[in-house]
């Protein structure tokens, strides 16, 4: 379980940097853009977790 | 249809050479926004992919760029600038001892994060060629309901 927590760590800030500035790219105010940004932080780092998790638990199942 | 707000004039008006603006942008991210006149944009640019892109050099310790171990990678953190050329002219050509000197996973975490960076400007880039051609369309982000959280649609 650790693995996962240390993948998480090292991966998050890619998310929330690529979210925030997808978000505020497609949108013509800079604000609402980044208010995007956070929800697709959100919805990255959340989907990046899932995926270690599963990959993770299928290297060793043990982990739970 | 959507009307222009009087104090920001698309960027179509403002006498922008938007192909000078795209090598600018490449040149250093951001930069193209700055000469577009959107400061803030280009500030923010600025700051979150250079940010990126350094964190992954100082992560790796500076063999995040590497042509010759990993040419894909190297492609896409060459899109975040021609300083990438620079760095991997300047890196020794075994300077990576992983497992000795290095961790594998601070290694491979700096090169995501680079790649990441100029895949990233590349988004950019074309967010501003975009933004030229088409002011006054709203993106992708503008199809959420943003107005009813920022109370703008009450108005």
């Amino acid at each position: 379980m650790t693995t996962v927590f240390e993948y998480i760590l090292y991966y998050a800030p890619v998310a929330v940097v690529s979210g925030l500035v997808m978000g505020v790219a497609g949108s013509k105010e800079f604000k609402r853009g980044l208010l995007r940004g956070a929800l697709n932080s959100g919805l990255l780092i959340g989907g990046m977790a899932a995926l270690i998790f599963i990959v993770q638990l299928a290297t060793d199942p043990t982990i739970l | 249809m959507p009307v222009a707000r009087p104090n920001i004039p698309p960027m179509a008006e403002r006498k922008v050479n938007i192909w000078f603006a795209l090598v600018l942008g490449w040149l250093l991210p951001g930069l193209g926004h700055v000469y577009a006149k959107r400061q803030l944009h280009g500030l923010f640019y600025f700051v979150m992919i250079a940010g990126l892109y350094g964190a992954g050099m100082i992560i790796s310790y500076g063999t995040a760029i590497n042509a010759t171990d990993h040419f894909w990678y190297f492609l896409c953190q060459i899109l975040a600038g021609p300083s990438t050329f620079a760095i991997d002219t300047l890196r020794h050509p075994e300077g990576i001892y992983l497992g000795e000197s290095i961790g594998i996973m601070a290694h491979q975490t700096g090169t995501v994060y680079a790649a990441v960076a100029g895949v990233l400007n590349l988004i950019v880039i074309c967010e501003l060629y975009r933004r030229h051609v088409h002011p006054l369309e709203p993106g992708p982000s503008d199809t959420m309901r943003a107005d009813a959280v920022t109370g703008k649609a009450d108005k």
